[in-house]
C-alpha cells in the first residue's frame, strides 16, 4: 500500500477517524492493528519477519537491562555479547532477504575469476518493503539500551508501534525511540491545528511525489533505458532530473509520512533539510536522509574513532561510513561505487577547506555561496549518475557517451519532448522546480509556509487547499495513462 | 459544553471543506473527461424513443453495423453498443446497465472473437485493450451493478479504481487538451463508426465449411446467463458473424457457435460469412474489417432480416420515431463531411447506400487502376460516369472531376478534380 495508492487514501481516513474517536487506552492497539494490516497489503507472509525483528530486539534489550549491574560504570560482557548477538541474528535476515543473492553472485564471479565454477543457491526473495529501515531502527534501539540512553521498553505492544508505526515503516525516517517511543507511550491527543498542519505537510509530500518525482521518472527512464537513443547531452538533462527525482521520490515519500504522524498527534524527524542549497559536500550529508546519516554517524562512525584519532583515521571512518551507506541503499556495486565516491568528495572538501581557511580573508559572500551551492549540486548530481545506472559497467558507458557526444542543441530544439514527456507535460515539470526552488529558499530563511497559510483567514486557506489539491490529481502522475490512441480502436 | 461546540463547529468545516472539494473535483473531472466517448453514446442518452434493437461485440459490429443506414433501409431503430474487442462477459453486464435506459425488443449480438480469444487473460477481458472497454464502461454512472461487473471483470486489482472512477485516467487529459474539446461535435452514428479504406482481398472466397469443437471456457458461462437475462425480460436474441475475409479458425469458430447455440439453447446463428453480399476486391477495409461499402451492404441485409422476421419493429411510419429523420438528416451531412479531396476511392465508397449520386467525368487518357476500376462496377446504381465532354468543369488532361449530388436537395455538395 503505497502512500498514493487508492488504497491509501481510504485506508488512511479510516485509520486516523477510527483514532481520534477511539478511547485513550484503544488507541495504541488500534495503530498497531493499523501498522500490521498496512505492512501485510504488501506481502502478509513478511509480517513474520517484523515480529521476528520486534521479539527479537524487544527481549535483546530487556536481557541487556537485565544484565546490567548495579552500580556499574559502563555495560559489561554479557551485556555485549547480548548485543552483538541481537544486531548480528537481526542483520542476518537483512542479509538474507537483500544481500544473500548478490553475495553469492559476486563470489561466483570471484571464482570464475580465478577458474572455479560454483553453484549459486536459488534464493532470490521479493525484498520485503522497509527491511532496511526497520532493521536499523530496532538495531538502534539496542545500542541505545546498551549505551543507557533509553531504558528497555517493558509494554511489548508499545515496543512493536515503535518498530512497525505504519507512516514511517516502510521508507523513513528512521526515528530513534528517545523521540518516538516516548511520543508512543504517551499518544497526546492530536490538536485540530497540528492535523490541519500535518494535512497540509502531507500535500506538499505528495506535489513534490506525485507532480514532480513521478513525471521526472520518465524521462529519466526512458533516456536511462535507451542511452544509444538517448547519447550526450540527453543523458546529462536526464541526471539533472535524476537529482529532483530521486530527492522529491524520496522526500516526497517521508514528508507524506511526517503530515500523516502530524495527524496522528505524532512529530517525526525531519529527513531531509533543502539539501540542494547546500554550500559543501559534507553540508549536504547533513541535510539529505539526516535520520539515516546520524544513524551511521552515531552507530557507526564514533565508534570506530569518529575525527579523535588524526586525520586518516577519520577519513578511514568517513569512507567506511559512505561504502556501507552505499550498501544499505541497495545489494549492488555501483551502489558501493556511489558511496564510495562520496565518501572521497568529502575527503578531497575536508583537505581542501583545511586549505582554504590558510587563505580566507573574507567572509562569504552571496556570489561566492552561489558558486559553492552550483558546484556542490554538479558534484552530488555527477555521483547520482552511479546511483541511477544498472550497475557500474553501464555507468560507464553513460560518461563515454556524456564525453563522447557532443549535442548541445537537444536542449533547446525540441528533443527533449522526444523522452517519454511532451511539451506541456516538460513545462509542467519545470514549473514544479521552480515551484521546489523556491520552496526550499524560502524556508531555508523563514518558518515554514505552511505556518504562513495558517495564519490568513480562513477562504484563503481553503482555496489554496482546494486548489493543491486540485493541482496534484490533475497534474500528478497516478492512474492509469490517458492515451486517446487507446480509445479509438478506428475513428469515429 | 463550549468545547463540544467547538468540536461540532470543526466537524461541520471538515464536511464542508469535504463538500466543496468534492464539487472541485467534479467539475475538473467534466472539464477534462470532454473525449469523444460522450458523443459516442449521446444519441443514446439523448434519444427520446427506445431502441427497439441493441447492437452488441466486437468491432466487427462496431465497424460493420450501422444503426443509421439500418434506419434507412428497413426503418429499424437501434443503437450500436459494440465495441472494439469486447468480450461476451463485458457485453452481459453492458447489457443490464444500458437496459437501465430503454427497453430493447431484440439484442444482436456478433460472435466474432467468442472463441477465437476465450482463453485470453482471464477469459473474460482481454487486457491488451482494456482501454477500449472503458469506452462503454465510462458513461455509466457509478452504481452497484457498474461495481458488480468491474469486480467480477477484471482482476487488476489496483486497475479496478480507474474503472469505477473515470478520473484516475481521464485526469491526465490535461496535456492534450484543445480548443476542439470544447466546440460542440456531433458523431451522429448510433454508436457505430465506419470505415474508409480498402484492403486487396484478391482470391478470398467465402465458404461456411468450418469444423465445430466442443467449447468449455469461462465466456460460456457468461452466454448462459446473458441468454437466461434476455428470456426472463422477453427481449429477444439475435447471434450473427458478419462477413469478412475469415481464415479456416474464424470459420470453426462459428460452426462451434452454430452447434452450441443449437444443441444448447435452440437458436440459430444468423451466419453472413456465407451468403454472398460482399465482393471483396472493393469492400474489405483490412483482413478482418469491412469499409463503408460492405458495412452498408451487411446492415441492409442485417435489417432486411430483421425486418422480415420482427415487422412490428418497423418504425418508418411510426410518427414517434419522427426525429429518427431528422437524426438522419444529420448523418448524411456527417458523411459530407467525410469527403475528402484527392482520396477518389473513398469519396467514391461513401456514395454507397441512396443518399448521393456521384458524377465521375474523366478524360479519354484517363487510365484507372484496378481498385477504381472494380469501384465503378460496384457502385453502378450509385455513380454515372461521363466522358470528359460532358463535365461543367474543365477536365484536367489524364484527370477527372467527380460531382457528389445530395439526393435530398439535388444540390452538389462535393466536387473534386485531378
Amino acid at each position: 500500500m503505497l502512500f498514493n495508492s487508492f488504497r491509501f487514501v481510504l485506508f488512511f481516513p479510516i485509520a486516523l477517524i477510527c483514532f481520534h474517536v477511539l478511547p485513550r487506552k484503544a488507541k495504541a492497539p488500534w495503530l498497531l492493528a493499523c501498522s500490521y494490516f498496512f505492512y501485510m497489503s504488501w506481502n502478509p507472509r513478511y509480517i513474520v519477519l517484523i515480529l521476528f525483528s520486534t521479539l527479537l530486539t524487544y527481549g535483546c534489550a530487556r536481557l541487556i537491562e537485565a544484565a546490567r549491574k548495579d552500580g556499574s560504570d559502563g555495560p559489561g560482557k554479557r551485556e555485549r555479547a547480548i548485543l552483538v548477538t541481537g544486531i548480528v541474528l537481526n542483520l542476518s535476515v537483512l542479509f538474507l532477504f537483500k544481500y544473500f543473492s548478490f553475495a553469492c553472485s559476486t563470489l561466483t564471479a570471484v571464482l570464475s575469476r580465478i577458474g572455479i565454477t560454483a553453484q549459486t543457491p536459488a534464493w532470490d526473495p521479493i525484498l520485503p518493503v522497509g527491511i532496511s529501515f526497520y532493521t536499523f531502527q530496532t538495531i538502534g534501539y539496542m545500542i541505545d539500551v546498551y549505551r543507557r540512553t533509553v531504558p528497555a521498553e517493558k509494554n511489548l505492544l508499545q515496543y512493536a508501534l515503535f518498530v512497525s508505526f505504519f507512516p514511517q515503516l516502510v521508507a523513513g525516517p528512521i526515528e530513534r525511540s528517545e523521540n518516538l517511543m516516548s511520543q508512543l507511550r504517551e499518544l497526546p491527543r492530536p490538536t485540530y491545528e497540528a492535523a490541519r498542519h500535518g494535512f497540509v505537510v502531507m500535500l506538499w509530500g505528495y506535489f513534490m511525489k506525485m507532480v514532480i518525482a513521478d513525471r521526472a521518472a520518465i524521462f529519466v527512464n526512458a533516456v536511462y533505458g535507451s542511452p544509444e537513443k538517448y547519447p550526450g547531452m540527453f543523458i546529462v538533462a536526464a541526471t539533472f532530473l535524476f537529482a529532483f527525482q530521486i530527492y522529491c521520490d524520496f522526500a516526497g515519500y517521508s514528508t507524506i509520512a511526517l503530515g500523516a504522524a502530524e495527524m496522528l498527534g505524532i512529530r517525526l524527524v525531519n529527513n531531509f533539510e533543502t539539501p540542494y542549497l547546500s554550500t559543501s559536500i559534507h553540508e549536504f550529508w547533513k541535510r539529505w536522509h539526516v535520520t539515516l546519516n546520524t544513524w551511521f554517524v552515531d552507530y557507526v562512525y564514533i565508534p570506530l574513532g569518529g575525527s579523535r584519532k588524526g586525520r586518516l583515521v577519520k577519513y578511514r571512518n568517513i569512507l567506511i561510513v559512505f561504502l556501507l551507506s552505499g550498501l544499505w541503499h541497495g545489494a549492488r556495486w555501483s551502489y558501493v561505487l556511489w558511496g564510495g565516491i562520496n565518501g572521497v568528495f568529502q575527503i578531497l572538501e575536508d583537505c581542501f577547506s583545511r586549505l582554504a581557511e590558510k587563505y580566507k580573508k573574507r567572509p562569504p559572500t552571496f556570489a561566492s555561496r552561489c558558486v559553492k551551492t552550483v558546484g556542490t549540486f554538479l558534484l552530488i548530481d555527477f555521483t547520482w549518475l552511479f546511483f541511477r545506472a544498472n550497475g557500474i559497467r553501464h555507468a560507464v558507458s553513460l560518461l563515454r557517451s556524456i564525453a563522447g557526444t557532443f549535442n548541445p542543441w537537444i536542449l533547446f530544439d525540441g528533443s527533449l519532448y522526444t523522452c517519454g514527456l511532451g511539451e506541456r507535460e516538460f513545462r509542467l515539470l519545470l514549473i514544479g522546480l521552480l515551484i521546489l526552488f523556491a520552496v526550499g529558499v524560502y524556508t531555508r530563511c523563514r518558518p515554514t509556509i505552511s505556518a504562513k497559510i495558517e495564519r490568513q483567514p480562513l477562504y484563503f486557506r481553503w482555496i489554496v487547499y482546494i486548489g493543491a489539491i486540485l493541482a496534484i490529481l490533475v497534474f500528478g502522475v497516478w492512474g492509469s495513462d490517458y492515451n486517446a490512441t487507446n480509445f479509438i480502436y478506428f475513428q469515429f | 459544553m463550549a468545547d463540544r461546540k467547538k468540536i461540532v463547529q470543526r466537524c461541520g468545516c471538515v464536511l464542508l471543506f469535504a463538500v466543496l472539494l468534492a464539487l472541485s473535483i467534479h467539475a475538473a473531472a467534466r472539464f477534462l473527461d470532454k473525449t469523444d466517448v460522450d458523443e459516442k453514446y449521446k444519441q443514446f442518452f439523448a434519444s427520446d424513443t427506445d431502441f427497439d434493437v441493441i447492437v452488441m461485440g466486437t468491432s466487427h459490429a462496431y465497424n460493420m453495423i450501422l444503426p443509421q443506414e439500418m434506419w434507412r433501409a428497413c426503418g429499424i431503430a437501434s443503437y450500436n453498443w459494440g465495441q472494439g474487442n469486447c468480450t461476451l462477459p463485458e457485453d452481459y453486464y453492458i447489457l443490464q446497465l444500458l437496459s437501465r435506459y430503454t427497453s430493447p425488443k431484440l439484442v444482436v449480438i456478433d460472435l466474432f472473437g467468442f472463441v477465437e480469444f476465450s482463453e485470453v487473460g482471464n477469459g473474460k477481458y482481454r487486457p491488451d485493450s482494456r482501454d477500449m472497454q472503458r469506452v462503454q464502461f465510462d458513461v455509466f454512472p457509478l452504481s452497484g451493478l457498474k461495481i458488480e461487473a468491474v469486480r467480477d471483470i477484471f482482476d487488476d486489482y489496483e486497475k479496478r479504481y480507474d474503472f469505477l472512477f473515470p478520473f484516475a485516467m481521464y485526469h491526465s487529459r490535461w496535456s492534450e487538451i484543445k480548443k476542439d474539446n470544447f466546440l460542440p461535435r456531433d458523431i451522429p452514428q448510433k454508436g457505430a463508426a465506419f470505415v474508409l479504406g480498402f484492403y486487396d482481398a484478391e482470391g478470398y472466397t467465402e465458404s461456411a465449411d468450418g469444423t465445430p469443437r466442443e467449447l468449455d471456457t469461462v465466456n460460456v458461462e457468461y452466454l448462459d446467463k446473458l441468454i437466461g437475462w434476455c428470456r426472463e425480460r422477453g427481449i429477444d436474441l439475435l447471434f450473427t458473424y458478419v462477413p469478412f475475409t475469415a481464415t479456416q479458425e474464424n470459420r470453426d469458430a462459428a460452426a462451434t457457435m452454430e452447434k452450441l447455440l443449437g444443441e444448447k439453447y435452440g437458436l440459430p446463428l444468423y451466419n453472413m460469412m456465407n451468403l454472398g453480399i460482399v465482393d471483396y476486391s472493393t469492400d474489405a477495409y483490412d483482413s478482418s474489417h469491412l469499409n463503408f461499402i460492405g458495412a452498408v451492404t451487411v446492415t441492409e441485409t442485417l435489417g432486411q432480416f430483421i425486418a422480415e422476421s420482427y415487422p412490428e419493429l418497423v418504425r418508418r411510419d411510426d410518427p414517434a420515431y419522427a426525429s429518427w429523420d431528422r437524426d438522419y438528416d444529420k448523418y448524411v451531412d456527417y458523411k459530407i463531411s467525410r469527403f475528402e479531396s484527392g482520396k477518389i476511392c473513398n469519396n467514391l465508397s461513401l456514395l454507397a447506400g441512396s443518399d448521393f449520386h456521384g458524377d465521375l467525368y474523366y478524360s479519354a487518357e484517363y487510365d484507372p487502376d484496378a481498385l477504381l476500376g472494380n469501384l465503378l462496377r460496384r457502385l453502378d446504381d450509385q455513380l454515372t460516369v461521363h466522358p470528359a465532354s460532358e463535365s461543367p468543369e474543365p477536365v484536367p488532361v489524364s484527370g477527372w472531376i467527380l460531382t457528389v449530388t445530395d439526393l435530398r436537395t439535388e444540390e452538389i455538395v462535393f466536387l473534386d478534380g485531378n
